[in-house]
């Protein structure tokens, strides 16, 4: 017999993104500043007669998987046929996140678009491959051989995606004879989804591409300062965004504050952004409203095994570590779960002590704390004060790591405040104590 | 104000046995996949293995150990292939920093500078943190097992910088710091002063990381042109570093002022011992030659070079460096006392015991040393080793 501590311990998984309709989902727009990707991505997709091309943002980890599925059912209740793909990390996953050009990634929705269209014609995508196919047969040491009408076209696709993902030594040669040809591959991809959207099944008049994970892909700056983020989605956008359909990309936090960023905006609209649910208000007081949420998200977890189980007597010891647990997580999802399985670790029954949820706060901290440079807590210092951030690479480089965490509300003129605060657990520290005490506005 | 929930003032100390127990807790309770991180040095990593095997009778439990660098990187290939011969309920992963000290030596070949190879530059990603990074959909789909990471403090900061969404899914880690004071507190007298060393040894914890933080700030600030100050404040930091048990970072500090004035000799000697407290003992005796390029009869350098070459198993080799430590001090106890263990090692008993009571005449307390010394274990097995110790 399994014991309810055992069981819950396990429901608290940082592992799964939830499925539309999960009962463990916990609607927590209101405190992420009313982001509601439905409304923001989704309706914009439904009600729009151009294509559009989208980027979704926000915090590893925040839930912006979870939120993708829920667009997905949206979308598809609403008359979308959508191709949603992991790009990166799933058993075929089809990027090397390390080392990306924007035509990995055009290869990706051609594969993953051959893949899921079956009934349209891949005569246009079959051409545009036969011409590349001695070359690569020679790079790849296998024997290509695409028929005039080849049915299988997408595995050979899937093919060059994976070595180039798979094999650096190639990958350079690959891209050198197939990324001078990517703009036949876009117009050849766009023929082929003329096809397809003939052929959508009957209900569905959009075609939609929805590209997650790609905010995996580590940022790595050159010796001139710039990203290959800002490679992938500015210098190349033209060809992101060049094809026929509904596009979504998910981004890192970090680029949406690119030294660039009224190019990006130029370029793809405002991106959405999902911000951390706001436990604490601007001027440093819990917010209880977020709090609730995040009780909420606990709660969740714990009902199915323990039914009415109180969490200020039952799981925890005092109402006071509800609380610090809340804020502590700064209002991250993810964080919240990992709190709490670090804690539940350091006791042998419920409810969790004191001393056991500082230890896992302590144990967390200390993470966060390591992760931050020397010459970074005087950034922090600032932003602590400020509220606010700049557009440079060490602020990136904090978002990116979730040092810096992004607030989102509306004010009582209704106007949408963004704020930034240093991650709660850091504040705390030594280090950033002494950075405070020697900030020179 | 809400981050005074998150301040306490009376300090957490880390007590090693709850943090064992808390480790035991989330094996016991993990069903299917998990990850967890232990940091931990090698010897300690070996018994906290040994001791969960006979607290946890109840889950089948095996070990992957890397002895050298994982070629292609594929961690997750190797954990697929252990788990599909021997699948277990918990697999412990130990090794991974070959993969990583193999990278930084790359890079340094290729002519990086040291601040470059450092894990917080993050100009490229080593392979086996691109693979936990990017396979980590796989480890959960495809393993039923708890693994368990048990690493070098170092290794947890490349994990948090280049393999971030991976380690994003821990469910827990833990923390088992070196024992306290491994170095002889008279190496440290010897390398700081005793004046130096007390002031800092006598700080807190939170005092000593705000210590740390704020000779960063001098760094920064000072001209470059101010190098004796430069080179004496990182000197001080690596002290703070060491004793706040973070060595790597301490031997970080070494390399910043060497390549300032590699002609200080002391920080070669210093970073010779951090790295032999660190177990990196070939680096270790490449800084100690750097040390006698400087000054050839320094007696201490020449001991210590032997120890990591013992530590080697090159006892011929850390023989003949005790001998150039006694040639320049020869009432060099501990040169003599290691001189014997080198020659118990190799089994070379008579050697041993005429040295034994040599190193004795010098300092009685190598007799209770010898007693219980791992090094004489074989050598305790002879009669004569008894005559001369006592009873």
């Amino acid at each position: 017999m399994v014991d309810a501590l055992t069981q819950i311990y396990n429901a608290i998984n940082p592992f799964e993104p939830l499925e539309p309709d999960n009962p463990l989902y916990v609607d927590c727009n209101a405190e992420r500043g009313d982001t509601d990707i439905i409304l923001g991505l989704g309706r914009e997709i439904v009600r729009s007669d151009r294509f559009t091309c989208q980027l979704f943002a926000g915090h590893r980890g925040a839930g912006k998987s979870t939120e993708l599925l829920r667009l997905r059912k949206y979308l598809e209740e609403n008359g979308c046929f959508v191709v949603y793909f992991a790009a990166v990390g799933e058993e075929d996953g089809d990027i090397d996140p390390q080392d990306v050009e924007y035509g990995d990634i055009l290869l990706a929705c051609a594969r993953h678009l051959l893949e899921k269209l079956t009934e349209a014609d891949p005569q246009p995508l079959v051409n545009w491959f036969r011409d590349r196919a001695i070359a690569l047969q020679e790079v790849m040491q296998t024997e290509i051989k695409v028929d005039s009408v080849d049915v299988g076209i997408a595995k050979w696709f899937a093919q060059v995606t994976a070595t180039i993902r798979a094999v650096p030594s190639q990958r350079r040669k690959i891209r050198e004879l197939v990324y001078p040809h990517t703009i036949t591959l876009v117009n050849a991809l766009n023929e082929f989804i003329a096809d397809a959207q003939h052929k959508l099944p009957s209900g569905k008049s959009k075609l939609v591409v929805i590209a997650d994970n790609l905010d995996r892909i580590v940022p790595i700056v050159d010796d001139q300062g710039r990203s290959n983020h800002d490679e992938i989605y500015l210098d190349r956008s033209e060809q992101l965004r060049g094809l026929d359909c509904h596009l979504i990309y998910t981004v890192p936090i970090s680029l949406v504050y690119s030294s660039r960023a009224n190019d990006l905006k130029d370029r793809y609209g405002n991106p959405e952004l999902l911000p951390m649910i706001m436990v604490q208000t601007p001027d440093g007081q819990s917010h209880a409203p977020g709090i609730h949420k995040m009780r909420q998200v606990v709660m969740k977890r714990v009902e199915p095994y323990w039914p009415n189980a109180s969490l200020e007597t039952d799981i925890f010891e005092s109402a006071d570590l509800v609380e610090m647990l809340c804020l502590a997580s700064g209002g991250h999802v993810r964080e919240l779960m990992l709190l709490l399985k670090e804690a539940i670790n350091r006791v042998s029954a419920f409810p969790i002590t004191a001393k056991a949820l500082r230890r896992a706060i302590a144990e967390t901290r200390d993470t966060y704390r390591r992760t931050v440079n020397r010459d970074q807590w005087a950034v922090l210092a600032k932003v602590a004060r400020v509220r606010n951030i700049d557009n440079d690479e060490p602020h990136r480089d904090l978002l990116f790591r979730r040092c810096i965490l992004e607030y989102r509300y509306y004010d009582d003129n209704d106007a949408l405040q963004c704020w930034y605060d240093v991650h709660p657990l850091l504040k705390s520290t030594a280090e950033f104590k002494a950075a405070d005490a020697t900030y020179k506005p | 104000m809400t981050t005074n929930l998150l301040d306490w003032d009376e300090e957490l100390e880390r007590n090693p046995e709850e943090e064992y127990q808390a480790l035991l807790r989330a094996l016991r309770r993990t069903e299917g996949f998990g990850l967890l991180f232990v940091e931990c040095s090698v010897d300690k990593g070996e018994q906290i293995i040994q001791r969960v095997r006979q607290d946890l009778t109840a889950k089948a439990i095996d070990t992957l150990k890397f002895t050298e660098a994982i070629e292609d990187g594929n961690v997750y290939q190797r954990i697929r292939q252990t788990l599909a011969k021997n699948p277990v309920n918990i697999l412990f992963i130990q090794g991974l920093e070959h993969s990583l000290l193999d990278y930084e030596d790359t890079k340094r070949h290729l002519g990086w500078s040291e601040e470059d190879i450092q894990p917080h530059s993050w100009r490229d990603v080593p392979r086996i943190m691109l693979n936990l990074n990017q396979q980590r959909e796989n480890f959960r789909d495809s393993f039923s097992a708890c693994l368990v990471f048990l690493v070098p403090q170092f290794v947890v900061k490349y994990l948090i910088h280049r393999a971030p969404d991976f380690f994003d899914w821990r469910s827990g880690s833990f923390e088992f710091p070196r024992d306290d004071n491994q170095l002889d507190e008279d190496i440290l007298r010897l390398c700081f002063g005793d004046e130096r060393f007390d002031a800092n040894q006598q700080l807190s914890h939170q005092q000593r990381a705000a210590k740390i933080i704020e000779l960063q700030v001098l760094l920064d600030e000072l001209r470059p042109t101010a190098e004796e100050k430069t080179v004496d404040l990182l000197y001080e930091q690596s002290l703070l570093f060491y004793l706040q048990n973070e060595y790597e970072e301490a031997v970080t500090c070494c390399r910043r002022s060497l390549e300032i004035t590699p002609q200080e000799r002391k920080v070669w000697f210093w970073q010779g011992v951090l790295l032999g407290a660190l177990g990196r003992y070939e680096e270790a005796i490449a800084s100690y030659d750097k040390a006698i390029e400087f000054k050839p009869d320094d007696h201490e350098v020449w001991w210590g070079r032997g120890i990591s070459l013992a530590a080697l198993g090159r006892y011929e080799e850390a023989i003949a460096s005790y001998d150039k430590a006694i040639e320049f001090k020869p009432d060099h106890g501990f040169a003599w006392y290691n001189k014997v263990c080198c020659f118990s090692l190799m089994k070379q008993f008579d050697q041993s015991l005429e040295l034994l009571e040599k190193a004795i005449q010098l300092d009685a307390k190598y007799r209770e040393m010898a007693k219980t010394d791992e090094d004489f274990a074989a050598l305790r097995e002879d009669g004569r080793f008894w005559e001369i110790v006592g009873e």
